[in-house]
C-alpha cells in the first residue's frame, strides 16, 4: 500500500458551507401539517377517485329530486315494473313511482343514515370504552358486565319500546342505532387502550402530571382511532340495512319515503323477473362503499405522521 | 394509473357477471308446466293414456314447518296440511265438497239438532281398531280447559260445549258428543245448523285420538314423528323439525286402493328465490303460493281463491277520527279496488264489492248466488261519490277542506304485502280526496294490539270468511268483543242476532242481507279483495287439487306420470 | 390468576342472572299478545290460553316461577310451537348453527387475517386493493344478496353444488362461503388497520434491526401486537355466529337456531325469547372472559386482574 496517497494536504479540504446554517433546516421543503395531507391526498390516484365518486352521488342526491319531473311518491299504477327506458332511466318499481328519483331521495335518507347510524354508537362506545380501559378494575367491570347484558337483550324490544314511547321518526332512528350500536366499539376501544395504556410515553405523561381526561381523549383515544374509523367506515352498510329492516317492522323512515336498503329489499324478492330493481340499489351501495373506503384509507395514509416519506 | 384501471375492470367485471347471470334467467325458457287445475279435475288416474311412472314419489316445498302434531291444540295450516294425510277425519272436505272420511255416512235426527255418524271398520297405521270412543275422547280432549287449545270455539254449535270449556261446567258428560258405541258417535247441537257438516269437513281438529299415545306422551304429545299416530293415507315416517316432513304410504288405510303415491315429502324453504331454484332444478314438484311477480316466469301457474276476506276496519266508535260515516264512505268510494288488484295482489285475486265470500257453499251451491245481492261500491270506485260524501262530511265537521283534517293513523302489519296496499291507498286518498293518511307499521303483535284496543283508525284486515255466512259480519255487534271497528249500531246487532237463530236458511240469509247492506251503507269496514294465491306444478303430476283454506294442498289422491 | 377467574366465574352467573331478569320485564312490559296472529283469534279464546300459560298471573310471581324454573335449567314450553319445550328446541336446532359457525369461522378467520396482513405489508399495491375490493363486497352486499346470488351461480346455472337444506358436506359448501365472506371482510379491514399501527413501532424497527429474520418479525412482533383489536371482534362474533345467522338459514333452509331468534321475538313467544337469550347470553359472556384472559396472553403488559 502506497502511504504517500493517505497524507491529508489542507488543499484536500474545501468549504461547503457554514453547517451550523443548515443542521436545523428540513431536507423536505417547509410546509403545514394539513397543506401535506392534502397535497399526498392529491398524489393518491385511487383516494381522489374514491372522492370523486362520492361527489357525484351526493349531487345527484341533491340535484335529481329537484329537478325531476317524477316525484319519489307518484304512482302509477298502471306502467308498474316498467324496465329500464328513456322516460324511466332507472324503470319503475311496483307501484309505478320512477325508480330514478326514488334511487336518489333514498340516497339522502340511506347516506345519512349510514354516516350518523355508525358515527354516533361509535363516539359513545369510544368514550364509554376508553373510561372502561383506562381506569379498569371494578369500573371495567362493571361497564363491561353491562355491556354483556346489553349486547344480549333483543334489540327488538328497543326497538318496539322506543316506537311506542318516541314514535316513528329521524330521532327514534338514531336512539335505536345508538342503543343497539355501542357495544362492539366500546369493547374494542377498551382492548386497545388496555394495550396502549402500558406504553411508555403513557407513563411518561403520567409522570409529567397529566390528567387522566387529557390522558384518555388526548393520548390513548386517538391512537385508537385508525381501527375505531375503519370499523366505523364497514359499520356504513350494516348502518343502511339496519335502517330498511327498522322500516320494514315500522321504527325506519316512514312510507312512501324509500331508502337504498328498502329498495334493495324490494328488490330480492323480485330480482329473478325484474333484475334491475335489485342491482341498481345494490351497485349503488356497493359503489359508495368502495369509494369510502378508497378515500378512507388514502385520508388515513396521508394523516399518519409515521408513514411519511 | 394502473391499479386504476385494474380496479375498475374488477368492478366491472363484477358486475357483469352479476348481471349476466341474472338476465339470462329471462332468456331461460319458463318451465312447461301444465297445471292441473284444482276444480275440474278429480281423482282419475290417468286421463290421457299417459302410463304411471314406476316411482310415486312426490315432493313439494312449503315456506314454515308446522307446529305441532296435536290434533287438540292445533291452530295452523301447515299443521293442518300434513294431519290431512296422516289421519282422517270424520268427512273429508276435498275438491271443493264434502265427502266422507272415516264415517261411513251420517244421520241428521232431531229437526238437525242430532248428528248420528256411523264408523266404517279402520284401523290405526298400528293395526288397532279405531273406534267411536277415540273421536269422542278426541273432541273432549280439546274442550278440556286443562288441555289449553285455542280451537275450542269451533265447537260452539255442540250442546254443552262452551260451559264446559268456559269453565262454568266441569262435567265432561254434559257435552253433546257421545260414542253409543265403537261405530256410532253421536253429536246433539244447540240448534239445526245446515253448515255444520261443511264445518267438520273444514275444520282441522275433527280427527280421532288415541289415549293411550296421549297419555303416554303427556305434553310431549305430536312434538315428534314417535308421540304421534294416525290412521290416514299415508304414514308419518320423518319430520326433522325445520327441515322437512316424510309421509310414506299407509297400508292399513281403509281405501289403499285410491292412493297411488308412495312417498310424499315436504320441504321446509323460507326463501321464495330458494324455492323457486330448486322447482327449476326439478328438487320439487310443486311450489305453492308464488309472488305475482313471479308468475310471469312461469305462464302456465294455476290459482285459486277464497278462504279470506280482506277489508278495511275504520275504527267508528263516536270519539275517533272517522266517526263520520260520510267521512267512512268518502274513503270507501275512492279506492280503485280493480286497479290495486292488478297492479299488486296475487293472481287469482278477486275484487269483492260484499263482506261474502262466495267460495262459501252450502251442500255444494254457492250460498252467495242463493243470497240476494247488496249494492256495494263499484271495482273502480266512484270518484264523484266520494267527493261528494267527503263535501258532506267536512260540512258536518265545520271544516273547510280535507286538509284540516288531522292525520288518519293507518296500521300496517309488517309484511310486504300489507305495506304495498297501504302506500297506494295512502297515494289514492292523498290525490282523489286530499286526505292525509299517516301509515304506521308494527309487527304483528303489536299491531293486533293497537286493533283490539282501539289506536288505530284504519287497519287491513285479513280474517278467515270460515264456513258459515255470518263469519265476518257478526264480529261487528254492540258491544261485541270481536267488534273491531267499535262500531255501535242497534239496527245492525238485531239482525244478525235474528239471522242466527233462524233456522230456515232462506229467511237466514235474506235476513243476512239486510244486515250486509246496513254494513256497506254504513262503512264500518269495507271489502277491498278476496285474495288469492298462485301455485305452478310440474306437468306429471296428476290429480292435485287445491283446498279452499289458505295452504290447502290435497295431494292424496295425486299420481306421477311416467316422465 | 385463579382468584381472578373465580371471582370472574360468579360474577358471569350474576350476569345472567341480570340479564334474565331484565330481558324478561323488558320483554313483558311490550304490548300484543303471544296468541294472536294475522287470522285473529277472539278475545275470549286469547283470554283462556292467557290463562292456560299462567300469563294472566301477576307479572312477579311469573318472574318468580320462571327463575325457579331456570335454576333447574328448565326454560319451559314454547308458547308457538305447541307441546314443545324451548331446551328440545335449542338442543335439536343449535348443533346445526354451531356446526355452520365453526366451519365459517374456521374459513374465514384464517384468510381474513391472512389478507389483512398481505394489505397492510402491501399496502397502496393491487394485492392491497383486491383486499379492499374484496372486504367492501363481503360488507357492503348483505348476505341476502350473496346467498341468492351464489345459488344462482352455482346451483341453478353451473349446477355445481346443491341450492339449499342440511345433508351432507356438499350441502355446507355454498352457505360457508355466503357466511365466510361477511366474516372475513370486517376481519381483513380491521387487521390491516391494526397492523398498519404496529408496523412502523420502534420495537418493530428494533426487532429487524438486531436482525430477527423477517417471518419472525412479522409472526411475533407485528402479528401478535395486531391482535388485540381481533380477539377483541372475535369473541361477539364466535358467539353471535355459533348463534346461527337467520338470513343465511332462511336462503339455505338450514334447520338452525337463527330462525328462532328473530321468529320468537316478533311472535311474542316469550317463553322461546327468554331461553335463546339467556342460552346467547351465557355464550357472550363466556367469550368476553375468554378475550379477556386471552389480551394477557397476548400482551403480557396487560393486567386484567387489578
Amino acid at each position: 500500500m502506497n502511504k504517500t496517497t493517505n497524507i491529508l494536504l489542507p488543499n484536500a479540504f474545501e468549504f461547503v458551507e457554514d453547517p451550523q446554517l443548515d443542521s436545523d433546516s428540513i431536507t423536505r421543503p417547509s410546509v403545514t401539517f394539513w397543506k401535506d395531507v392534502w397535497r399526498r391526498l392529491f398524489k393518491n390516484k385511487v383516494a381522489m377517485l374514491g372522492l370523486f365518486i362520492i361527489t357525484i352521488i351526493t349531487i345527484l342526491a341533491i340535484c335529481v329530486p329537484l329537478f325531476s319531473e317524477y316525484t319519489y311518491k307518484g304512482q302509477d299504477l298502471v306502467n308498474a315494473n316498467a324496465l329500464p327506458s328513456s322516460t324511466h332511466i332507472f324503470g319503475t318499481d311496483n307501484l309505478g313511482r320512477d325508480m330514478w328519483v326514488r334511487v336518489w331521495v333514498g340516497a339522502r335518507v340511506s347516506l345519512a343514515v349510514g354516516v350518523f347510524g355508525s358515527v354516533i354508537p361509535s363516539l359513545i362506545g369510544i368514550v364509554i370504552g376508553g373510561i372502561s380501559g383506562y381506569f379498569g378494575g371494578k369500573l371495567d367491570m362493571l361497564i363491561m358486565r353491562f355491556i354483556d347484558v346489553a349486547m344480549c337483550v333483543p334489540s327488538m324490544i328497543y326497538i318496539i319500546l322506543i316506537m311506542l314511547f318516541i314514535g316513528s321518526g329521524p330521532i327514534s332512528i338514531i336512539i335505536a342505532f345508538a342503543l343497539t350500536g355501542w357495544m362492539g366499539s366500546a369493547r374494542s376501544v377498551r382492548g386497545m387502550i388496555l394495550q396502549l395504556k402500558e406504553m411508555e410515553y403513557v407513563l411518561a405523561s403520567k409522570a409529567l402530571g397529566a390528567s387522566s381526561a387529557s390522558l384518555i381523549f388526548n393520548h390513548l383515544i386517538p391512537n385508537t382511532l385508525g381501527i375505531v374509523v375503519v370499523s366505523m367506515t364497514m359499520g356504513i352498510p350494516s348502518a343502511i340495512f339496519y335502517e330498511a329492516y327498522l322500516s320494514f317492522i315500522g321504527l325506519g323512515v316512514a312510507p312512501p319515503t324509500p331508502s337504498w336498503g328498502q329498495l334493495s329489499n324490494a328488490g330480492i324478492a323480485v330480482f329473478r323477473v325484474y333484475p334491475s330493481q335489485l342491482m341498481i340499489p345494490s351497485a349503488l351501495i356497493s359503489l359508495t362503499m368502495l369509494s369510502f373506503n378508497l378515500f378512507g384509507d388514502g385520508l388515513r395514509d396521508a394523516l399518519d405522521p409515521k408513514l411519511r416519506s | 394509473m394502473k391499479k386504476i384501471v385494474s380496479l375498475l375492470m374488477m368492478i366491472f367485471l363484477m358486475i357483469g357477471l352479476f348481471t349476466g347471470c341474472t338476465a339470462s334467467s329471462e332468456e331461460k325458457p319458463a318451465a312447461t308446466s301444465e297445471v292441473d287445475n284444482g276444480a275440474s279435475s278429480s281423482n282419475e288416474v290417468v286421463d290421457d293414456g299417459t302410463p304411471l311412472a314406476a316411482l310415486q314419489e312426490f315432493t313439494f316445498a312449503a315456506a314454515n314447518d308446522m307446529m305441532t302434531l296435536d290434533v287438540s291444540k292445533m291452530n295452523d295450516e301447515m299443521s293442518a296440511l300434513i294431519m290431512y294425510a296422516a289421519n282422517e277425519p270424520l268427512v273429508r272436505y276435498y275438491n271443493g265438497a264434502v265427502t266422507m272420511g272415516l264415517a261411513e255416512n251420517y244421520e241428521v235426527l232431531d229437526e238437525g239438532t242430532k248428528l248420528v255418524f256411523h264408523l266404517r271398520d279402520v284401523k290405526w297405521s298400528d293395526g288397532e281398531p279405531v273406534t267411536a270412543g277415540d273421536f269422542e275422547y278426541a273432541f273432549k280432549r280439546l274442550l278440556n280447559p286443562e288441555t289449553g287449545s285455542s280451537q275450542c270455539d269451533t265447537f260452539d254449535r255442540i250442546a254443552g260445549a262452551i260451559a264446559y270449556y268456559s269453565g262454568e261446567n266441569s262435567d265432561a258428560d254434559s257435552v253433546g258428543i257421545k260414542a253409543t258405541d265403537d261405530h256410532t258417535l253421536e253429536m246433539t247441537l244447540t240448534q239445526a245448523d245446515p253448515f255444520f257438516i261443511e264445518h267438520i269437513a273444514q275444520g282441522i281438529n275433527f280427527y280421532p285420538l288415541r289415549q293411550d299415545y296421549v297419555e303416554k306422551y303427556a305434553e310431549g304429545y305430536g312434538s315428534s314423528v314417535e308421540s304421534f299416530i294416525g290412521c290416514g293415507p299415508f304414514v308419518l315416517t320423518e319430520w326433522v323439525q325445520g327441515a322437512s316432513i316424510t309421509l310414506e304410504k299407509n297400508a292399513n288405510y281403509w281405501d289403499a286402493d285410491k292412493i297411488k303415491l308412495t312417498k310424499v315429502t315436504e320441504l321446509i324453504v323460507g326463501d321464495e328465490n330458494t324455492r323457486v331454484g330448486m322447482y327449476d332444478l326439478g328438487d320439487v314438484d310443486e311450489l305453492y303460493n308464488i309472488s305475482k311477480t313471479l308468475t310471469l316466469n312461469y305462464p302456465d301457474y294455476g290459482t285459486k281463491s277464497g278462504g279470506t276476506l280482506q277489508h278495511l276496519v275504520y275504527k267508528s266508535s263516536d270519539d275517533a277520527l272517522l266517526a263520520n260515516k260520510n267521512l267512512r264512505l268518502a274513503l270507501s268510494y275512492s279506492i280503485d279496488r280493480q286497479a290495486i288488484v292488478s297492479a299488486l295482489s296475487a293472481p287469482g285475486t278477486e275484487v269483492a264489492d260484499r263482506m261474502m265470500d262466495p267460495t262459501n257453499t252450502l251442500n255444494g251451491e254457492s250460498i252467495a248466488e242463493k243470497y240476494p245481492a247488496s249494492t256495494g261500491i263499484p271495482a273502480n270506485g266512484d270518484i264523484e261519490k266520494a267527493k261528494a260524501y267527503l263535501s258532506d262530511a267536512l260540512a258536518e265537521l265545520n271544516l273547510g277542506s280535507a286538509s284540516e283534517l288531522p292525520a288518519i293513523n293507518y296500521v300496517c302489519l309488517d309484511s310486504a304485502s300489507h305495506k304495498a296496499y297501504a302506500e297506494a291507498l295512502q297515494a289514492r286518498w292523498a290525490d282523489t280526496l286530499g286526505v292525509n293518511v299517516e301509515i304506521n307499521i308494527m309487527p304483528v303483535p303489536q299491531a293486533i294490539g293497537a286493533l283490539l284496543s282501539g289506536q288505530f283508525d284504519i287497519f287491513l284486515n285479513g280474517m278467515g270468511t270460515g264456513v258459515n255466512p255470518d263469519e265476518l259480519l257478526s264480529s261487528y255487534t254492540v258491544d261485541g268483543a270481536n267488534n273491531y271497528a267499535k262500531w255501535n249500531n242497534q239496527a245492525y246487532t238485531d239482525l244478525i242476532e235474528a239471522q242466527f237463530n233462524e233456522t230456515d236458511i232462506d229467511k237466514r240469509l235474506a235476513t243476512l242481507q239486510k244486515a250486509e247492506q246496513l254494513f256497506l251503507d254504513e262503512s264500518p269496514a269495507t271489502p277491498l279483495w278476496l285474495p288469492g294465491t298462485a301455485y305452478i306444478c310440474k306437468d306429471y303430476v296428476q290429480g292435485l287439487t287445491y283446498g279452499r283454506q289458505t295452504g290447502s294442498i290435497e295431494f292424496i289422491y295425486a299420481s306421477i306420470l311416467e316422465h | 390468576m385463579k382468584k381472578y377467574i373465580l371471582q370472574r366465574l360468579v360474577i358471569s352467573v350474576i350476569t345472567i342472572f341480570v340479564l334474565a331478569t331484565v330481558s324478561f320485564f323488558l320483554l313483558r312490559s311490550l304490548p300484543g299478545s303471544p296468541f294472536q296472529t294475522e287470522t285473529l283469534l277472539s278475545v275470549e279464546t286469547e283470554a283462556r290460553m292467557m290463562a292456560y300459560y299462567g300469563l294472566d298471573k301477576p307479572l312477579l310471581e311469573q318472574y318468580l316461577t320462571y327463575m325457579g324454573n331456570l335454576l333447574h335449567g328448565d326454560l319451559g314450553y314454547s308458547l308457538k310451537y305447541t307441546n314443545r319445550t324451548v331446551n328440545s328446541m335449542i338442543a335439536s336446532a343449535f348443533p346445526i348453527s354451531a356446526t355452520l359457525g365453526l366451519i365459517s369461522l374456521a374459513v374465514a378467520v384464517p384468510i381474513g387475517l391472512f389478507l389483512g396482513v398481505v394489505s397492510a405489508r402491501k399496502r397502496g399495491k393491487t394485492v392491497d386493493y383486491l383486499c379492499v375490493f374484496i372486504s367492501v363486497i363481503g360488507v357492503s352486499i348483505p348476505s341476502f344478496i350473496m346467498g341468492s346470488f351464489l345459488q344462482y351461480i352455482f346451483a341453478v346455472k353451473f349446477q355445481l353444488l346443491p341450492i339449499a337444506q342440511w345433508k351432507s358436506l356438499k350441502h355446507m359448501v355454498l352457505p360457508t362461503v355466503a357466511l365466510s365472506l361477511s366474516l372475513l371482510a370486517s376481519l381483513t379491514r380491521v387487521m390491516r388497520a391494526s397492523m398498519l399501527e404496529v408496523i412502523n413501532q420502534d420495537y418493530v424497527k428494533t426487532a429487524r434491526a438486531k436482525g430477527v429474520p423477517e417471518d419472525k418479525v412479522v409472526t411475533r412482533h407485528e402479528i401478535r401486537n395486531a391482535m388485540v383489536p381481533i380477539v377483541t371482534m372475535l369473541g361477539p362474533m364466535v358467539a353471535s355466529v355459533l348463534m346461527g345467522t337467520f338470513v343465511i338459514e332462511k336462503i339455505f333452509a338450514i334447520p338452525g337456531l337463527g330462525q328462532h331468534f328473530v321468529n320468537s321475538i316478533t311472535g311474542l313467544d316469550y317463553t322461546m325469547t327468554l331461553g335463546l337469550t339467556i342460552f346467547y347470553g351465557s355464550f357472550l359472556v363466556l367469550a368476553n372472559f375468554i378475550v379477556d384472559i386471552a389480551y394477557g396472553i397476548i400482551d403480557p403488559r396487560i393486567r386484567i386482574e387489578k
